[in-house]
């Protein structure tokens, strides 16, 4: 059977602008929120004012026409996925182009981009919009720009899972190598959508924190006083790869992706099942197509985005699938919810936690929802030998997707 | 025809502001008419829709549609606008 690894590993977040400042940064439960300081938002009165933002800015990375004609969220899977590929020891004769693949998803896409172009449309006419905002704006963009650096002629794929999109990504690309479509795929998400239209969208679902007067404390997933998810941008890359192909050419290897559950609600457009059905069936079949049981599951990186009926749903359906004994955290306390990259960069961490023996706490969880029957880690890191762990990624649409790491 | 003229000089920053590379400097010591747009300056079909908005926005001109495709080197360019402005 064809047995699926990680080879390489890259991330660009609220924490850092590489994996090991992301991963020091979740250790440490130093927050990546801070106030909001754009001129829109005093101008819109928002009463949301605080945001998850990126930690070092594309430009430290990028030229000037890799800026110019991507849209930020492209910058930012281009900048992970360069990382993870260079993580990973490869070079370009070490894979042919047909046995190469990309998949990389987005949750909202080129948002940035198509603000600004109305805007040019709007004071400029037709020559304010600019002939690359297409390819900017479209939401394969970052999956494309990504295909065409590796030349991944295997198969470009960009699963739309709003905010389990990053980890149904990394789903997808588990299915091509054990298809037999690829030997190497960089896969996982991005997104940077901090933008009125978008922001205003979340506040007027009644989705996101408004404790603007203390930006570090307002992301408290499983927390009794939480208030809503605080808006993030990242990217988080992985690179998949057949295990024997690793093994061939002595790779580093951080773990095996065993397996990957997906499902979905069909319950309601954004709000979760409270019976957590689907979501049971996802990390049930996380466990199931990666030959692990529940013993086997040491930890769970939880999706819990510190919205108040989210992360209820979640901890029950853990708490029903797995018992009390998987060693919890929730990683959105300091990363905020990166959207469709969460999952991605979530992933990385759960992997990094297998790796280490080491599970990072969830900032601001002073005082455990007493509805919430887990084992959450708190204040310190916890150490703990793992040798399989879940990550779980949820979004609206009703979109559940769990992927199962173990040990190499 | 010669390469260091105001035209070849006022393109080249003009492809410079398109593209991030300056023709002069990405091949030194090479003639620019002969350069590729898009096999070596980096401009493909999107970016000459760039090129001809601010080659119109500084020259005051409106290049016709149906001409670009005739526009391969960066002579091609510096001919048209040689013969036109």
């Amino acid at each position: 059977m064809t047995e699926v690894v990680v080879t390489g590993l890259g991330a660009t977040t609220p924490l850092g602008g590489d994996v090991a400042a992301t991963w020091a940064g979740l250790l440490d439960a130093r927050t990546g929120v801070s106030a909001l300081s754009a001129d829109w938002v005093a101008e819109h009165e928002f009463p949301v004012r605080i945001a998850a933002q990126l930690a070092v800015e594309p430009d430290r990375d990028l030229d000037y026409i890799e800026l110019k004609r991507m849209d930020r969220c492209e910058q930012l899977a281009l900048i992970a996925a360069r990382q993870a590929w260079r993580d990973a020891g490869l070079a370009d004769d070490s894979v042919e182009p047909a046995r190469r693949g990309v998949v990389i998803g987005t949750g909202i896409g080129g948002a940035l981009t198509l603000v600004a172009q109305h805007d040019g449309i709007r004071t400029r006419g037709l020559r304010g919009v600019s002939p690359q905002c297409i390819p900017m704006i479209m939401p394969n963009g970052p999956a494309a720009m990504v295909g065409l650096e590796f030349r991944a002629r295997a198969g470009v794929h960009a699963p739309m899972s709003a905010c389990a999109s990053g980890a149904e990504a990394i789903a997808w690309a588990w299915r091509m190598i054990k298809a037999g479509e690829a030997d190497v795929v960089l896969a996982g998400g991005a997104d940077a959508c901090i933008t009125p239209a978008i922001m205003a969208g979340f506040v007027r679902a009644r989705s996101m924190s408004s404790r603007n007067a203390s930006p570090d404390a307002a992301s408290r997933p499983f927390d009794a006083d939480r208030d809503g998810f605080v808006l993030g941008e990242g990217a988080g890359i992985v690179v998949l790869e057949r295990a024997e192909f690793a093994a061939a050419r002595r790779a580093r290897v951080y773990g095996r992706l065993a397996g990957a559950g997906m499902s979905n609600d069909a319950h309601h457009i954004t709000a979760p099942d409270p019976d957590g059905i689907g979501q049971a069936s996802a990390m049930t079949a996380a466990m199931r197509t990666g030959g692990l049981t529940v013993a086997d599951i040491g930890h769970v990186n939880a999706h819990a985005t510190s919205t108040p009926l989210g992360d209820l749903v979640e901890s029950a359906t853990i708490r029903h699938v797995f018992g009390d004994h998987p060693v919890v955290t929730a990683p959105k306390g300091v990363l905020g919810h990166l959207l469709g990259a969460s999952g991605a960069v979530e992933a990385i961490a759960t992997l990094l936690s297998i790796r280490d023996g080491v599970v990072p706490p969830t900032a601001n969880l002073d005082t455990l929802d007493e509805r919430i029957e887990l084992d959450v880690v708190t204040g310190a890191p916890r150490r703990t030998p793992l040798t399989a762990a879940i990550s779980n990624s949820f979004g609206f649409g009703g979109h559940n997707v769990t992927l199962a790491f173990s040990a190499p | 025809m010669s390469t260091g003229d105001d035209v070849d000089r006022e393109l080249a920053l003009l492809i410079k502001k398109v593209s991030g590379n300056d023709p002069r400097s990405v091949f030194p010591g090479r003639e620019l008419a002969g350069m590729s747009l898009r096999d070596e300056l980096e401009i493909d079909s999107l970016a000459m829709v760039e090129l001809v908005d601010e080659i119109e926005d500084c020259y005051g001109l409106a290049i016709p549609e149906e001409g670009l495709d005739r526009m391969v080197t960066f002579g091609d360019v510096a001919d048209y606008l040689r013969a036109t402005r």
